[in-house]
C-alpha cells in the first residue's frame, strides 16, 4: 500500500489579465501516491503549468491546500518554500535549462552542491547517474556540445542526483523526436523507480502517457481523472 | 533555520558559473570594467595631477622652520624692521632673541648665466648677526663647508642656494645670476640642506642670505615679511613676549603659522571643488554604466536565475551572487583605473598646471606625487559605487520568478504595466531635483543629490517616452506602406524595449553630461566675455598679464607712471594697486582705485547697491565694495561691516557695494585711494588704464609708452581689445582641462553604449538567424541593426535635451556658484545640443558594428537551437 505523497485539497487559482480576472484552477482536489507517475493533460493554456507551479511551490495558490510529505507548502514563506524545493524536489524542463556555463558534470552536480552532499558522495552519484544516461565520456562536455535528447538526459539525472521525493516534468518531450521522447521516458521512469522518487508531468504527448500510472485532464479549472 | 539559509554563502560551483559566463562574455566584460576604469581615471588623474600641481605651493605655504608657532604679520606692506630691532636693543627682551626670528620671504625672478630665466623662492634670515653658519643654528639648516668659506655678503650679495638645487641645476660656487627686478647680481657662495626630510624637500627651490641683501636685491629696505615665532617653553621667554605684545604697534597681527597655510591653500579650494565635481561626474557616469551592463548581464542570464530559483537556490544567495559579481567588477576596473589615472594624471599635470599659473600663482611641476590617500579614496569610491549601482539589479535578479521558465505564455510578465508608474515616478523624482535647484542651495552635496534625482527621474521616464516615438514612426510607417526593412526595426526596438530602454537611458544621461559641461562653460564664457566689454572701457592698459588678482603684484615704476601722466594725448589715467591682505583666516585682494566718478561709474557694474549713492561715500567715508564671490562666500551684504587691518591698526569699513567680478575666486575688497591713504602707508600702483583725447592716436601713445618701457617688467602695454582677447584667451586656458574631462565623459559614454547596444544585439542572435534563414542577407541584417541603432541614437539625443538642459543649470547655480560665487545667467546654445545629438547617434551607429560583424558570422543552425 503506497503512502499519499501530495494531496491537493480545494486548490483553486486566478490570475488577473488587464481587468479581466481569470480562473485557471477552481476547486481541485486530488492525491498523488509516492512512486506514482502522474500525467496532467489538457489544452494549451489550460492550467497544467500552473498547477505544477502550485505543487512545486513556485507559485501559491489563492485558496486551498497543497501538502507534500505532510507539509503544506502553500503556508510556507518564499525562502522556506526554495529551501523545501531544493531538498525535494527535481525538474526537469521542455527547454533543459541547463547551465550553459557548467559541465554535464557540473550540472548535475549542482543539486547535490545546494544540499551541501559531501564531495566523494556528489562524485560517485554524478558519475553513477552519467553511466545511466550513457554520457559518461561527456561529462567534461559543456551543454552546449550536445544534442537536444542528450541534454534533456542529463536534465533527467540532475533531476534525480539529490534523490528528491518529486519530480517536477514540463512537456519533458516537447522539444523531441519520438525516439529521443520514448528513451527519454524508458529513462526517467526507471531511475525514479529505482530511487523511489513520485513524477507529476504535463504533457501533451501519447508517447508519454505510456508511461504514466495515472492521468489527469483538466478541462475548464477542474481536474478530471482519466 | 531561517538565519541560517537568509545570508549562507552561494555554493562555489555557483561562483564558477558565474566566472565562466563573464570570461564568455568577455567583450562584454571588458567594456564593464572599461566603464568603471575611465570613470575612475579620471578621478584619480584629475586629483593627482591637481595635487601635484600644487604641491609647490603648498611648500611654499608652509612654514619652512617646522617649531614656528606664530607668525607676526603686517598689512599691506609687511613689517617694519624696528619691530625686531626694538628687540634688539631692549634689554627686557633679550630673551626673546632665542625664540624669534626675522624672515624676508619673496618669490624672486633670477637669469642664469646662459639667460634661462627662472623662479625662486628667497629667504633673507639673519645669518651674520645669529651666527647660523656655525654648525647648531635654530633654524635647522646644514650650511655646508661653511667654515672654509670666505664671505662678503654685502658687497657680493652673496647667496646659499639648497644642494638640492644645487645638484638639479649644476650650480657651483661663485655662479652668478641676475634679479629680474632689481637687476642685482648675486653670487652662490655656499649650499645647505635641511635637517630632516620634510624641510628638504620645503627647501628644494630655496635661495638663502643675509635680511641685509634679501631687503637690497628686493628693494625693501627697512621691511620685514614676517616674524616667527617659536614654541616657548621657559619663563623669562614668556615674560618677554608677553612684555613684547604690549609694546606692538597696531598695524601688525599675531597669527597662529598653521593659519596662514591654511588660508593660502584655500585660494585655491573653489577651483579643486570644480574639479572634484567633474570628476565626480565622470565617476557618476561610470557607475550607471556599471548598473546599465550589470542590468544586461542580469537580463542575458534570466533563464539560469529561474532555473537555479526553481532547483532550490535562495532569492537571498542570488542577490548576494550578482552584488558580488558587481562588486568584483567594481573592484577591477578601480584598480585598472587607478593604474590608467596614474598615466592620464601627467597628461592632466601640464593642463591642470597652466590653469594654476593663469589663476592662482606659479607652479611648474614635473612629476605626479603618488598619493595613497587618493588611491584609497578611488577604491573605496570604485567598490562602493559599484555595490550601490548593482543593488537594483541584484536585486531584481533575485526576484526572476521560475515560474516564468514553465509558462512560456508569460502572462506574469507586468513590467510593460509599470511604464506608465515608472514615467510619473520620473517625472516626479525629475521635478524633486529641479525644485532643489530653484531654491538658494549652497551645499554640493544636496546639488549632487539633486542632479542624480533628475537623472534618476528621466531615466525612468524613458520606456514611455521611447514608446511614444516608436508610436509616431509606427504612425508614419503605416503611411508609406510599412517597409520591410524599416519595419521590423521598429517593431524589434518595440519588443525589446525594456533592455533598449535602459541602453537608451544611459546614452542619454552620458550625453546630457556632455551638453551640461559645454553649455556651462559656454554661460560662463558669454558672461565673462560680456563683463570684459562693460569693464574695459579705457583705449590703453598697462597691466600684468593676467586676469588673476589672486596674487600679491608689484608696483609700477613711479618715474614709468609720471612720464605716462605727461603724455599729452592721455586725457586721463585710471590707477588701480593690488595688495594680498590676510583677514581672519582667508586671503583675499585689497584693490585701491584712483579713479573719477565717471569711469568709475562706467566700469563697475553692481550686483548690489545703487551706483548713484556710492561715489561720494566710496572717497570719502570708510566704506568700501566688495566682489560677488567674496560676498557669497564669506555671507555678507550691503552695509555690513567689514574689518581689515590698516596700518593704523583694525579698521571697520562699511560695504556700500557688491560689484560683479570674474577675474578672481578668492574674493575682492576695492577701496578708494582717497580712503586707503588715511590708513595705509605703503602705497604701490599695479595697472593703469589710460583714457585717450582721441582713441585715434593709440598709435603715437604706444609708441611713446614703447619708447621708455622697461621689458624686463612684468607688465604688457595694451588695446581694451587685446585685453579683452588676451583675458579670453586666459579663460580658454582655466577651462582647459574641463573640454578634456568633458570629452572623456564622452569616451566614458561611448565604451558604455558600445557594451550596451552590443548586449542587445547579441542577445537577438536567434531572431537575426530566423531572419537569415528564410533569406535576409547580410547587408539587410546590417541594415536592420544600422537601423535600430540610429533609432536609439535619435531617442537618446532628444531625451539628452532636458537633460542637459537641467544639468547645465545644475552646474552653474549650484556646483560653480558653489565653487567660485559667480553668478552666470544660463545660455543654451543650440550647437552644444546639435554636436550632443550628433554624438549619441555617432557612437550608437559605431556601436553597431562590431555586432553587426558578430551577426553576419553567426552560425545559423546553432543559433536557431538557441545555443
Amino acid at each position: 500500500m503506497k503512502n499519499t505523497l501530495i494531496k491537493l485539497n480545494h486548490v483553486s487559482k486566478h490570475y488577473e489579465e488587464g481587468s479581466d480576472n481569470r480562473e485557471i484552477l477552481t476547486d481541485i482536489n486530488a492525491e498523488i501516491k509516492t512512486t506514482e507517475v502522474v500525467s496532467f493533460i489538457g489544452k494549451s493554456g489550460i492550467g497544467k503549468s500552473t498547477l505544477l507551479n502550485l505543487i512545486s511551490g513556485i507559485d501559491v495558490c489563492d485558496s486551498g491546500d497543497i501538502t507534500i510529505d505532510g507539509v503544506f507548502i502553500n503556508k510556507l514563506s518564499d525562502t522556506k518554500r526554495t529551501l523545501f524545493r531544493r531538498k525535494n524536489i527535481g525538474f526537469v524542463f521542455q527547454f533543459f535549462n541547463l547551465v550553459s556555463t557548467l559541465t554535464i558534470e557540473e550540472n548535475i552536480a549542482l543539486p547535490l552542491k545546494l544540499n551541501k552532499f559531501d564531495p566523494e558522495t556528489t562524485n560517485q552519484t554524478v558519475d553513477r547517474l552519467l553511466e545511466h544516461v550513457g554520457l559518461l565520456d561527456r561529462k567534461k562536455s559543456f551543454p552546449d556540445k550536445l544534442s537536444g535528447g542528450e541534454q534533456q538526459r542529463i536534465a533527467v539525472a540532475r533531476a534525480l542526483s539529490h534523490n528528491p521525493k518529486l519530480i517536477i516534468a514540463d512537456e519533458p518531450t516537447g522539444n523531441l523526436d519520438t525516439n529521443n521522447s520514448s528513451m527519454l521516458m524508458g529513462l526517467l521512469v526507471s531511475l525514479a523507480k529505482e530511487y523511489g522518487t513520485t513524477i507529476i508531468i504535463a504533457t501533451h504527448s501519447d508517447e508519454v502517457l505510456k508511461y504514466s500510472d495515472r492521468i489527469m485532464s483538466i478541462e475548464s479549472g477542474i481536474l478530471i481523472e482519466k | 533555520m531561517k538565519s541560517k539559509h537568509i545570508f549562507s554563502f552561494p555554493p562555489y560551483i555557483l561562483w564558477i558559473n558565474a566566472f565562466r559566463y563573464y570570461f564568455r562574455s568577455f567583450t562584454q566584460s571588458i567594456l564593464a570594467v572599461l566603464g568603471v576604469a575611465v570613470g575612475i581615471a579620471v578621478f584619480v588623474a584629475v586629483d593627482l595631477a591637481n595635487d601635484s600641481a600644487k604641491q609647490s605651493f603648498r611648500n611654499s605655504a608652509v612654514s619652512i622652520f617646522g617649531d614656528t608657532e606664530f607668525q607676526l604679520m603686517g598689512s599691506t606692506s609687511g613689517i617694519s624692521e624696528n619691530v625686531y630691532s626694538d628687540v634688539v636693543k631692549s634689554a627686557e627682551l633679550q630673551p626673546l632673541l632665542n625664540i624669534i626670528r626675522p624672515i624676508i620671504d619673496k618669490q624672486i625672478t633670477l637669469t642664469d648665466s646662459n639667460g634661462v630665466e627662472d623662479k625662486y623662492r628667497l629667504l633673507g634670515i639673519n645669518v651674520i648677526n645669529e651666527n647660523v653658519l656655525s654648525g647648531n643654528n635654530k633654524y635647522g639648516i646644514d650650511f655646508l663647508n661653511s667654515s672654509q668659506t670666505s664671505f662678503n655678503f654685502f658687497a657680493e650679495n652673496q647667496v646659499f642656494v639648497s644642494s638640492i638645487l644645487a645638484s638639479k641645476k649644476q650650480l657651483s660656487i661663485a655662479d652668478e645670476f641676475l634679479v629680474e627686478d632689481t637687476n642685482n647680481k648675486i653670487s652662490i657662495v655656499g649650499f645647505f640642506q635641511g635637517d630632516n626630510s620634510l624641510q628638504r624637500e620645503l627647501m628644494q627651490n630655496v635661495i638663502i642670505t643675509d635680511i641685509s641683501v634679501a631687503q637690497n636685491i628686493t628693494n625693501s629696505n627697512g621691511i620685514l615679511t614676517r616674524i616667527d615665532i617659536s614654541s616657548v617653553y621657559d619663563q623669562n621667554e614668556k615674560i618677554a613676549l608677553d612684555k613684547w605684545f604690549s609694546l606692538l604697534p597696531s598695524g601688525v597681527q599675531l597669527i597662529p603659522s598653521y593659519t596662514y597655510s591654511e588660508a593660502r591653500k584655500s585660494i585655491t579650494k573653489s577651483f579643486d571643488t570644480n574639479l572634484l565635481a567633474l570628476s565626480l561626474l565622470a565617476l557618476l557616469v561610470g557607475l550607471y554604466l556599471i548598473y546599465n551592463m550589470m542590468t544586461f548581464s542580469i537580463h542575458r542570464r534570466k533563464n539560469l536565475f529561474g532555473t537555479l530559483r526553481a532547483i532550490g537556490v535562495t532569492k537571498n544567495e542570488i542577490f548576494f551572487l550578482v552584488l558580488v559579481e558587481g562588486l568584483l567588477i567594481g573592484l577591477i576596473g578601480a584598480i585598472f583605473g587607478i593604474m590608467l589615472g596614474i598615466l592620464l594624471a601627467y597628461f592632466l599635470l601640464g593642463l591642470i598646471s597652466s590653469t594654476i599659473n593663469y589663476q592662482f600663482f606659479s607652479s611648474s611641476p614635473n612629476s605626479i606625487a603618488l598619493d595613497i590617500t587618493i588611491i584609497y579614496q578611488a577604491l573605496i569610491l570604485g567598490i562602493s559605487g559599484s555595490i550601490v549601482s548593482v543593488l537594483i539589479p541584484a536585486w531584481s535578479a533575485s526576484r526572476i520568478q521560475p515560474r516564468e521558465l514553465i509558462d512560456i505564455y508569460g502572462k506574469y510578465s507586468t513590467y510593460n504595466n509599470y511604464h506608465m508608474v515608472l514615467f510619473f515616478l520620473g517625472l516626479l523624482l525629475c521635478s524633486i531635483g529641479y525644485l532643489i535647484t530653484l531654491a538658494p542651495i549652497t551645499n554640493l552635496i544636496i546639488g549632487f543629490i539633486a542632479m542624480f534625482l533628475v537623472i534618476v527621474g528621466l531615466s525612468l521616464t524613458v520606456p514611455t517616452t521611447t514608446q511614444i516615438v516608436l508610436l509616431i514612426i509606427s504612425s508614419i510607417l503605416e503611411k508609406i506602406g510599412r517597409p520591410t526593412i524599416v519595419t521590423l526595426s521598429v517593431e524589434t526596438i518595440k519588443n525589446s524595449l525594456n533592455t533598449i530602454a535602459i541602453c537608451i537611458a544611459a546614452l542619454s544621461v552620458s550625453i546630457a553630461m556632455t551638453i551640461g559641461i559645454g553649455c556651462m562653460i559656454q554661460s560662463f564664457r558669454a558672461t565673462v566675455e560680456e563683463w570684459l566689454n562693460q569693464s574695459l572701457v579705457a583705449d590703453i592698459y598697462i597691466a600684468p598679464p593676467t586676469l588673476s588678482f589672486g596674487q600679491d603684484l608689484k608696483g609700477i615704476d613711479d618715474e614709468f607712471i609720471k612720464y605716462v601722466s605727461d603724455i599729452s594725448e592721455i586725457e586721463y589715467i585710471s590707477q588701480l594697486g593690488s595688495f594680498e591682505i590676510f583677514k581672519d583666516g582667508y586671503l583675499l585682494n585689497l584693490i585701491v582705485v584712483d579713479s573719477a566718478e565717471k569711469i568709475f561709474d562706467e566700469v563697475i557694474q553692481l550686483k548690489e547697491g545703487e551706483k548713484k549713492d556710492i561715489w561720494n561715500d566710496f572717497v570719502q567715508t570708510d566704506s568700501i565694495l566688495i566682489s560677488e564671490p567674496l560676498a557669497f562666500q564669506k555671507n555678507i551684504q550691503i552695509n555690513d561691516t567689514f574689518d581689515i587691518l590698516t596700518d593704523s591698526g583694525l579698521k571697520s569699513f562699511t560695504v556700500r557695494g557688491i560689484y560683479y567680478d570674474y577675474s578672481s575666486t578668492s574674493g575682492i575688497a576695492m577701496v578708494s585711494k582717497q580712503v586707503y591713504d588715511n590708513y595705509w602707508n605703503n602705497s604701490k600702483v599695479t595697472s593703469l588704464a589710460l583714457y585717450l583725447n582721441d582713441s585715434q592716436n593709440s598709435e603715437v601713445v604706444f609708441n611713446k609708452l614703447l619708447d621708455k618701457f622697461d621689458t624686463d617688467w612684468d607688465l604688457q602695454i595694451i588695446s581694451s581689445k587685446k585685453l579683452n582677447n588676451a583675458s579670453m584667451e586666459i579663460f580658454d586656458k582655466t577651462f582647459e582641462i574641463t573640454f578634456v574631462l568633458r570629452s572623456i565623459s564622452l569616451i566614458v559614454a561611448f565604451i558604455g553604449i558600445l557594451g550596451a547596444i552590443s548586449a542587445i544585439i547579441l542577445s537577438r542572435a536567434r531572431e537575426f538567424s530566423i531572419l537569415k534563414s528564410i533569406g535576409f542577407t547580410n547587408n539587410q541584417l546590417r541594415t536592420i541593426i544600422g537601423n535600430q541603432t540610429f533609432i536609439i541614437g535619435v531617442i537618446s539625443g532628444l531625451i539628452s535635451i532636458p537633460l542637459g538642459i537641467i544639468i547645465t543649470n545644475l552646474l552653474i547655480q549650484i556646483i560653480n556658484k558653489q565653487s567660485f560665487g559667480w553668478s552666470i545667467p544660463m545660455q543654451l546654445l543650440p550647437s552644444v545640443f546639435v554636436e550632443g545629438i550628433m554624438v549619441a547617434i555617432l557612437s550608437s551607429v559605431l556601436a553597431s558594428i562590431y555586432p553587426s560583424i558578430k551577426i553576419s558570422r553567426n552560425n545559423i543552425r546553432k543559433a536557431l537551437m538557441g545555443e
